[in-house]
């Protein structure tokens, strides 16, 4: 189970099953070449623009769709090359972009790198459409967004690594920054020239086309980029004269190049998909694996999620590993375990998520849904026994993810979603309390069952009423309350 | 407004009484201290990033022409900035007449009143530092610069050199502990996430969000069975820290909550309309549990609420016009209900950003990533007007890190955060464990609040 709460939404019987009987490399390989979750082709904008039916569409995906590893990997990514609807809020202008998280889901690295940087979704998001140089814009500088979080969020990160993940530091345990100020303001200029792709149909004309978010986006006017020499890190440099194309990819090669990625996804990866402490030599693995995916390759995606989830440090079951469970992974997981059927049309988990903190494709900002540095460093010489997810779990938001379980207990989740109580209604009316637990335990507990110690706190509520239907609530929440908030 | 404070206090007395017949005795002795003695910080934070120098805008002398050399177009506020004073302006050695963003109408009539401080280009400082030592490279300077999340961390944790996983408000408030109630309501309380500004050595914040209940769905009135198993499940001790600390958090939010259900019996609406923004009903529960402070048995409180979206890299002046009008009539809620509670004296609100924004505008009618911004403190004990050093007004001039007119800060985020801290109560002795590198400050005291 540990194993599959780590490479999708949450196991069912059918993949327990298809693990069992293939092995987990197998079943790796078989998930990889899955891609069966589609979005809704957006409606035309005159006659709507709701993000909704995208969420929807994802939330049945999550919960029935076949490509569970795929689905889990475009999610990584999202958190990592953020995009929000919170700025971008239509489905026109999302659902490419969460396409191309689909596609690109086992890539290489150096490619995630190219398609997200020229997603039209991405340029408008962080501002690299339309970006010019300063001598065709009356000696504006050129917009720095793109060009910073190009290196700190998405690739490098602000600091020099070790391939384990921790800062390179001098003897006096000074860190070194991976990039200056200049750098990014360089990076900008490189980054100048681009805007939308064509609208199909549409005559273009000038050097600004029209927002339009499908495709790449391009370069219209030549004069818009800068073509002065421009320095990036470690001295590296690119002349002058080149093309706004030629510069991309001399920029993204030298970005692709830095020591810091190996560590930097490593670390990224193993804290989404696995657990919120991992060792340093786990880290080093998976680093090691992105510099060299066996066959000579830097960046493989596929080869570095797999060392990810089949690492042995994965399977560990000591008391700090795992992490906290984003609500997204919550909600979904318990849809899966509860044999929950949601409707691709139209659901509205979206709210329920959002209660929790947690609304899909629509983070804050461009750290995502929360902070990775919380609760990651030993603060004021304590321990933290936390974890970046903990960022997430508020007083409100604790009480929420209760109140998520109670509202399953009833199956009342909104239009949409439905969930199978069936059994353990059965149970319920035949007033076998203990198997009843066991029963919910059997769905949601890494070993299947529920500590003795668990029985005897929960019966007492279980007895205080007769009537059935809350006899299964009660025990579908003071199982999944307590005991289900952290992915061993 | 007179007649409804005055009517307010009375209801509020009134009510005091009514209230010790529900209360427990322990309860009705810390009321009894309390009375009268409240203070609380206000923390509002402007995520992003706000471009302070279009918050604050000069409407004369050079400074006002080098104003208008980047800032054109839609990025010129000086016709549409409300005016509110004269300082002297040490850069340039003349006195300079400022004007407030045109959306500030009620912080600009909260002005006139005396009520808000301008503090000019604080920042993150690990100490002083000369734009030489700065361009050399020769004196220490914050980690990570211009980074949002960086930035908002340091600004929070007052670490701009290590990290630190306490804030300085949690900070603040585990030194004041001994004026609240023990295990009673949090006295670091945010309706904006879980800022690490809360974040204390010893104490947790309560993070709520606006129009929160604090009881589990399907509560009964009564006795509850679910509620006691829950209860009783969540306390046990799995021995793995991370459900630990999970559970932990819900049990805390239950105890809250009664502690709440029960300071509420007391409770009176406010007399003043919010705004219906979330930042309008994030400040609306903040001033609820000021009314409510005698009941919860908190007397030294930081709060902490925050807008988001001030990071203009493109189109700034209608986003930053639009979130600053938010601001601003929630703010206005706001002092007007502490007002009509005869609490506004008591709390001091104050504005902080991730940083300032480039001086120089870029290419999308947007600015970039700076560093020492203006702020606002807020509040019936603030001594209006001026403060701090504002900065020339050049983009390469003697106060930008580079050429785009980054303003290196010319106070320390420390200095503005102690002159809070000790208002609030923190003892002089004590600023230095709440602000580790105070004491690389010439002062810890801006002067713009009483002793």
């Amino acid at each position: 189970m540990q194993f599959l709460y780590q490479s999708s939404w949450g196991p069912t019987e059918a993949s327990i099953e298809a693990v069992r009987t293939q092995g987990r490399d197998a079943y790796l390989n078989a998930q990889m070449a899955l891609n069966t979750s589609g979005y809704p082709e957006p409606p035309d904008p005159t006659i709507s623009t709701s993000f909704r039916p995208a969420q929807s569409a994802f939330f049945a995906n999550a919960v029935q769709g076949d490509d569970q590893l795929r689905q889990r990997m475009a999610f990584f990514l999202h958190q990592v090359w953020v995009v929000s609807a919170r700025s971008l809020p239509r489905i026109q202008q999302m659902v490419p972009y969460m396409r191309t998280l689909h596609e690109h889901a086992f890539s290489n690295y150096r490619t995630i790198m190219e398609v997200m940087t020229l997603s039209p979704a991405m340029g408008d998001y962080l501002d690299m459409v339309n970006n010019r140089s300063a001598a065709s814009n009356g000696g504006r500088a050129p917009n720095e967004n793109y060009a910073r979080e190009l290196l700190q969020l998405f690739t490098v990160g602000p600091l020099v690594l070790n391939i384990d993940g921790s800062y390179k530091t001098d003897r006096k345990g000074n860190t070194f920054p991976a990039y200056t100020e200049d750098t990014v303001m360089d990076l900008a200029r490189v980054l100048t020239g681009w805007t939308y792709p064509a609208t199909p149909g549409a005559t273009e004309s000038g050097c600004i086309n029209p927002g339009w978010y499908e495709g790449q986006m391009k370069v219209r006017c030549a004069s818009r980029h800068d073509t002065g020499a421009k320095v990036l890190m470690n001295g590296y440099r690119i002349p002058a004269g080149l093309t706004a194309e030629a510069e991309l990819q001399l920029a993204l090669d030298h970005i692709f190049a830095h020591p810091n990625l190996g560590p930097f996804v490593a670390t990224r990866m193993i804290h989404h998909f696995v657990t919120s402490n991992p060792s340093t030599s786990y880290v080093k693995r998976v680093a090691q694996t992105f510099n060299d995916n066996g066959s000579g390759v830097r960046g493989d995606m596929a080869a570095v999620l797999r060392a990810t989830l089949l690492d042995r440090e994965a399977s560990n079951t000591d008391s700090m590993h795992g992490r906290l469970r984003e609500p997204m992974h919550y909600s979904i997981a318990l849809l899966r375990a509860f044999g929950a059927t949601v409707d691709w049309n139209l659901n509205y988990m979206d709210l329920r998520n959002r209660d929790m903190g947690q609304e899909p494709y629509k983070p804050e900002d461009v750290f995502s849904y929360f902070h990775l540095a919380h609760g990651t460093f030993h603060g004021d010489g304590m321990m933290m026994a936390d974890g970046p997810e903990f960022a997430l779990h508020t007083v409100t938001n604790s009480l929420a993810r209760a109140d998520f379980a109670w509202r399953l207990s009833h199956d009342n989740l909104g239009s949409g979603v439905n969930v199978d109580l069936s059994e353990l209604l059965t149970l319920a009316e035949s007033q076998q309390h203990e198997a009843l637990l066991q029963a919910v335990a059997w769905r949601l507990l890494p070993n299947g069952s529920l500590a003795a110690e668990d029985v005897a706190l929960a019966l007492p509520a279980l007895r205080s009423t007769t009537f059935a239907p809350t006899v299964m609530r009660y025990a579908i929440q003071l199982v999944t309350t307590p005991r289900f908030q952290v992915q061993p | 407004m007179k007649n409804l404070h005055s009517r307010r206090r009375f209801l509020k007395q009134a009510m005091g009484g009514m209230a010790a017949m529900t209360l427990p005795l322990g309860s009705m002795r810390a009321m009894a201290q309390h009375m009268g003695d409240y203070r609380a910080l206000v923390c509002l934070y402007l995520y992003g990033g706000n471009d302070s120098d279009n918050l604050i805008v000069p409407l004369s002398g050079t400074a006002s022409e080098h104003y208008g050399a980047q800032r054109t177009g839609s990025l010129d506020l000086r016709s549409t900035a409300l005016p509110v004073g004269s300082a002297l302006h040490a850069g340039y050695g003349e006195q300079v007449s400022f004007g407030l963003h045109p959306s500030l109408v009620g912080l600009s009539s909260l002005w006139a009143q005396g009520k808000v401080a301008a503090v000019a280009n604080v920042g993150t400082l690990v100490q002083p530092i000369s734009q030489t030592q700065y361009r050399n490279g020769t004196g220490p300077r914050p980690d990570r610069l211009f980074s949002h999340s960086d930035q908002q961390a340091q600004s929070q944790n007052a670490s701009p050199n290590a990290p630190s996983a306490s804030g300085w408000g949690g900070r603040i408030t585990d030194h004041l502990h001994h004026y609240n109630m023990a295990g009673g309501f949090p006295a670091a309380t945010s309706f904006s996430g879980n800022p690490v500004l809360l974040a204390g050595m010893h104490s947790e914040a309560a993070t709520l969000k606006p129009g929160y209940s604090l009881a589990l769905a399907g509560t009964y009135a009564t006795i509850d069975h679910r509620n006691q198993a829950m209860e009783a499940l969540l306390a046990r001790d799995t021995g793995q820290p991370l459900v630990t600390r999970a559970n932990q958090k819900l049990l805390d939010t239950l105890a809250m909550g009664r502690t709440l259900e029960q300071a509420r019996l007391n409770a009176l609406p406010p007399t003043v309309q919010f705004p219906t923004t979330n930042i309008g009903a994030q400040f609306r529960d903040v001033a609820e549990l000021i009314n409510l402070n005698a009941y919860l048995g908190t007397r030294r409180q930081v709060f902490f609420v925050s807008l988001g979206g001030f990071d203009t890299h493109s189109n700034q002046a209608a986003t930053q016009a639009r979130l600053l009008g938010q601001v601003d009539e929630a703010l206005t809620a706001f002092q007007g209900e502490l007002m009509a509670q005869g609490n506004a004296h008591a709390v001091t609100t104050f504005t902080m950003s991730d940083f300032g924004r480039t001086f120089q505008p870029n290419g999308n009618f947007g600015t970039d990533h700076a560093w020492g911004a203006h702020h606002l403190v807020i509040g019936g004990a603030v001594n209006g007007g001026f403060y701090g050093q504002f900065p020339v007004l050049q983009t390469d001039g003697p106060d930008s890190t580079d050429q785009r007119g980054r303003w290196i800060p010319t106070t320390g985020l420390d200095q503005y955060g102690a002159t809070l801290a000790r208002w609030l109560g923190v003892a002089e002795m004590d600023l230095g464990m709440v602000f580790p590198n105070l004491n690389n400050f010439p002062s810890s005291n801006l002067g713009l609040l009483p002793a």
